[in-house]
């Protein structure tokens, strides 16, 4: 059974390279571009993960973090921000809502993205692990 | 921020120094007019025999009279004059009688004791020589003029009666000192503004040349006042224009915390059109304490420091206020306020901020997705397909045109703000270059379940335009209709958009309209959109994309062109953008 990742950003073309990567990792991976979408889909999707764009047309990402992050039936799902601008007060309000880290856009390959979610998922596939016997 | 600031205190220093200066020179002029007449005056001097002739009585006379320009002030220039003919001359009591504002002024000067009776006596002598100066149109009066017989004038209103010096020496005065008199009238002009009186008892008071010296001095002391005053005016005239005109509040308080200039803009700073203030406790009243002001005006006058403090909220404003001391010739006469409205610059280091903040964002994603897409290429080539790279191939492609165009709006919106910006005119024929552009329109508009139409008028004529820049407008306003007409309630509840793109023949202007029926935009915000710093916030407050650089790039367009861009409300709901064109 394949990990559930739900990203919320309305940038498709950044959508395509975090979807391609962690497809290729072996997550499922659902989209979603309207804000007010999240809070529904996340309960019906019920991913193990969540990405989620800070700046949305109409709507702060943060509001969205609070709503799941109140909600029971999603309380428990890790939430990633995403941002391309982040201000330290921001960075401080997500973290104290519960986000589970803060990260950069530009600062970030796909790559990089993946294996962070990795990290906070525990299903790291580093095949360098040797077991000495 | 800080260099600002600098510039602004030397402006305002710059100011100040431009006031006293013209001040100043006036003196300056005046010193140098009664540098002229000194000589005329120590020429007749000379000719002089006094009972008291000394040199160092003539080297005194050029401080008396730069003190009476100094002062600029008629009753103690004659205060000066008064004790000075007291010591030169053999008299027993200097007076004056002059006519003020406040009615008439009187004054003696005596070596003696004064009683009640002396004062009287003098008070009637200088009364009746006023009349008689009057009478007799300004001559000199010698004692031959007896005081206690012959014609009298009209009594005169005494209103205002001055004080008495108190003597220096114990010595009872009598009426005796009355018994010899010169008195000289008192010009301004062709006005006689009162009389000058040296009483006493010695026998050549009265001579012809202590009546001749004495009007010299009135006379020439008359006319520095008065040419210093009207020298003043004119200056000050000069000096009024500008500062009434300024968009900064000037105030000068004076050495005695009277309010001696206030301008236009700082009565309406301190709400007080009406009623202006007249000295720096009515000022703390009006600033209801945002501001401890005598304090700090007090310790300027002291100090001979400039102080400021910012972000002073009055009225309703935030105002900024430096303190000037003013000073001529090394001494502090009076300290100067400048009060600057900083609330619009408030206003557009905020905005400036919110634009910085806009720009951050719009160049990031594009150079995120590149950058990633081109990681994720170069990473997966052995599991890629042609379309997986294509893809990402493309979106790099898109993007760095997106970061292009950019650039251009960029580019564009600089020269449109230092009017650099230019257009390549040539004939067109606008209703063809609308409809060639519609077919891509409509494509763009039905993705998005909106409907486009165009209205074309037959009566447009040919018109000379930069087709590429005016198409760029429309593309500007098409794009921006689709967008906020998609985003409309009427697109989710499943109805129809629309959206005409037309032209037509108004006033002599070809008129090109483009019209939605989205949500409308509200009037407040109406006025603000073609401006930069504004579509700036409004971007970042609703996450919207894109720099709003649109249309503050569309009004430099039609400007050019010499057209005019604006929106209006259309019925029953949405809105329609216009431009204007010139026709040939």
């Amino acid at each position: 059974m394949n990990k559930k990742v739900l990203i919320v950003e309305d940038d498709m073309a950044l959508f395509n390279m975090y979807s391609v990567e962690l497809k290729i990792k072996g997550y499922d991976v659902l989209n979603i571009n309207d804000g007010l979408q999240a809070l529904p889909k996340a309960k019906d999707y019920q991913p193990d993960i969540v990405l989620l764009d800070i700046m949305l047309p109409g709507m702060n990402g943060l509001n969205i973090l609070t709503e799941l992050k109140s909600d029971p039936q999603t309380t428990e799902i890790p939430v990633i921000m995403l941002t391309n601008y982040g201000s330290e007060d921001n960075v401080k309000k997500a973290l104290e809502s519960g986000a589970a880290d803060y990260i950069m856009k530009y600062k970030i390959l796909p790559s990089e993205l993946s294996d962070k979610i990795d990290a906070v998922l525990g299903t790291s596939t580093d095949s360098d692990v040797k077991i000495a016997i | 921020m800080n260099e600002t600031s600098a510039l602004e205190s030397y402006l305002q220093l710059g100011i100040f120094l431009l006031v006293t200066f013209f001040t100043f020179f006036g003196v300056v002029k005046l010193l140098r007019a009664y540098r002229r007449n000194k000589k005329k005056l120590l020429e007749i001097g000379q000719q002089l025999t006094l009972a008291k002739s000394d040199a160092s009585h003539w080297q005194s006379l050029p401080e008396i009279f730069r003190r009476t320009v100094y002062l600029g002030d008629l009753e103690q220039s004659l205060d000066t004059i008064s004790s000075y003919l007291l010591n030169i001359l053999d008299a027993s009591s200097v007076s004056y009688l002059i006519k003020t504002q406040q009615g008439f002024s009187f004054r003696a000067r005596t070596n003696g004791n004064i009683t009640k009776t002396y004062l009287s006596k003098s008070k009637e002598c200088t009364n009746k020589a006023y009349s008689k100066v009057l009478g007799k149109e300004g001559d000199a009066i010698l004692s031959e003029d007896t005081i206690y017989g012959g014609q009298v004038g009209e009594a005169l209103l005494m209103e205002n009666v001055g004080s008495v010096e108190k003597p220096t020496e114990q010595r009872n005065s009598g009426i005796s000192d009355f018994l010899k008199h010169v008195c000289v009238p008192l010009r301004f002009g062709d006005e006689i503004a009162g009389v000058l009186c040296a009483f006493g008892s010695s026998d050549n008071l009265d001579s012809d040349q202590n009546a001749v010296y004495m009007s010299k001095i009135l006379d020439t002391s008359a006319s520095l006042l008065t040419d210093f005053k009207a020298l003043i005016a004119k200056e000050r005239g000069k000096v009024e224009s500008v500062l009434q005109s300024m968009e900064e509040g000037v105030l000068l308080v004076d050495s005695n915390y009277k309010v001696s200039v206030i301008n236009k803009t700082a009565s309406l700073f301190l709400s007080c059109q009406d009623q202006k203030p007249l000295n720096i406790s009515d000022i703390t009243t009006l600033l209801k304490g945002a501001l401890p002001i005598q304090e700090i005006v007090s310790n300027v006058m002291d100090s001979g420091e400039i102080k400021s403090q910012k972000r002073v909220f009055v009225s309703n404003r935030y105002l900024s206020f430096t303190f000037l001391p003013v000073k001529f010739e090394r001494e502090i006469i009076g300290v100067g306020i400048i009060m600057r409205n900083d609330s619009e610059e408030e206003n557009l280091r905020n905005l400036r901020e919110d634009f910085t903040a806009m720009m951050v964002h719009e160049l990031r994603a594009p150079l995120t997705v590149i950058r990633g897409s081109a990681d994720m290429v170069l990473k997966n080539r052995e599991r890629f397909n042609q379309q997986d790279i294509d893809l990402f191939l493309n979106q790099i492609k898109e993007s760095a045109w997106g970061l292009l165009k950019l650039v251009s709006d960029l580019l564009d919106s600089a020269k449109i703000e230092s009017g650099k910006f230019t257009v390549n005119k040539s004939p067109c024929l606008l209703n063809q270059v609308l409809q060639e552009e519609a077919e891509n329109y409509k494509v763009f508009a039905e993705s998005k379940n909106i409907d486009l139409t165009l209205d074309l008028s037959e009566a447009v004529p040919q018109v000379e335009i930069d087709k590429e820049k005016i198409v760029q407008v429309l593309n500007n306003l098409v794009s921006n209709a689709v967008k906020f007409t998609y985003k409309g309630e009427i697109t989710h509840m499943g109805e129809r958009g629309f959206i005409k793109v037309g032209s037509r023949l108004q006033g002599g202007f070809v008129q090109v309209f483009v019209a939605d029926n989205g949500p409308g935009i509200p009037n407040d915000v109406k006025k603000q959109l073609f401006n930069k710093f504004v579509q700036a916030r409004e971007s970042s407050i609703s996450n919207e994309s894109g720099t709003g650089l649109g249309l503050v790039i569309a009004k430099g367009i039609v400007e050019a062109h010499g057209g005019k861009i604006w929106v209006e409300d259309n019925v029953p709901k949405g809105s329609v953008f216009i431009f204007t064109l010139p026709v040939q």
